[in-house]
């Protein structure tokens, strides 16, 4: 009994930090058309580089997405788009939606996305060191015959042990 | 030596092969209610099916375009419809069955466990089920095949 109690407020001990996807390269092979269209984006990266100044084996004891900004990139050409959905997974985890951009995607400034209330199951995502960004982005124009490009950058709330 | 080439090949081919007959699912696919059709895609490793058409596109309480009104997150509930993805993270186990994924019923909001078989190249049993496969309802999609103009 007295041993758990010991365990257990050991590993309350917990730090959170706020970490930031570099831009990633979010991109919908075309030709497009009409309706929904499946962009993607790719983060590789080392639990080790986040955290450098957690001494022991990095745990996620929790992981939130608090913000996803999608920008438009410099004289790129862009089709009339509509709503964005964006979701991500891992190679070992289901996929989860985390916002929704509740109007048109304006291709001339960044666009912040209203961030999921329930986000489930994030911590194991995070802790795969790869994540999958999944944009599903409406586009009203018939077709489109070039690639749709733009930068993404996520913000996550970490929580680690010490 | 031989010997090891022709092991290599053997290999090579059935991956091929393995991997050709996972893909197979992709396509564009037709409930049995008509009501919408679903693309389904490989993102990563697995695969995804999204409504990509509807039936009806208009809610005729709002009439605005659909969205999935019953989704248990509040938060989402303005995510349109046209382009949901239902079913999510399938992964092909052989002999034409795609496991381990879930499909979405957005008449209720609720989401069901799901495996899908494969009975011909043009038609997928769908079916969803709560804890046990036995307790669950199969669909029949059938594959939308463009027809060549003559």
């Amino acid at each position: 009994m007295l041993l758990s109690i010991f365990i257990c407020s050991c590993s309350g001990e917990t730090k959170t930090h706020t970490v930031k996807t570099p831009k990633l390269a979010l991109t919908a092979s075309g030709p497009l058309f009409q309706g929904s269209n499946t962009a993607t984006a790719t983060w590789n990266y080392e639990l080790k580089e986040l955290f450098p100044n957690v001494k022991e084996e990095i745990e996620i004891k929790s992981a939130r997405v608090s913000s996803i900004q999608v920008m438009p990139i410099k004289e790129a050409d862009y089709p009339q788009l509509g709503k964005m959905v964006v979701e991500m997974k891992s190679p070992n985890t289901k996929m989860t939606r985390i916002g929704l951009l509740d109007a048109d995607l304006d291709v001339s400034e960044t666009n912040n996305l209203s961030i999921a209330d329930v986000q489930e199951d994030l911590e194991e995502t995070f802790a795969d060191e790869k994540i999958i960004f999944v944009g599903d982005i409406d586009m009203k124009d018939e077709q489109f015959y070039d690639d749709l490009r733009f930068d993404l950058v996520v913000t996550f709330e970490i929580e680690t042990n010490m | 030596m031989k010997n090891i080439f022709l092991i290599i090949a053997i290999t090579l081919f059935s991956y091929a092969s393995t991997a050709q007959d996972a893909d197979a699912i992709i396509g564009v696919w037709e409930p049995s209610h008509g009501k919408a059709k679903v693309k389904i895609e490989k993102i990563g490793e697995k695969y995804y099916g999204k409504i990509v058409w509807l039936k009806e596109k208009i809610d005729p309480e709002t009439g605005e375009r659909k969205v999935d009104k019953n989704n248990p997150d509040e938060s989402m509930r303005n995510v349109p419809l046209l382009g949901y993805r239902i079913l999510k993270d399938f992964e092909h186990v052989g002999d034409g069955t795609w496991e381990n994924g879930t499909i979405y019923d957005p008449e209720n909001g609720k989401t069901y466990s799901c495996v899908i078989n494969m009975k011909d190249e043009n038609t997928l049993d769908i079916r969803g089920y709560v804890g046990v496969k036995t307790f669950g309802r199969t669909d029949t999609w059938k594959r939308l095949v463009i027809k060549n103009k003559k």
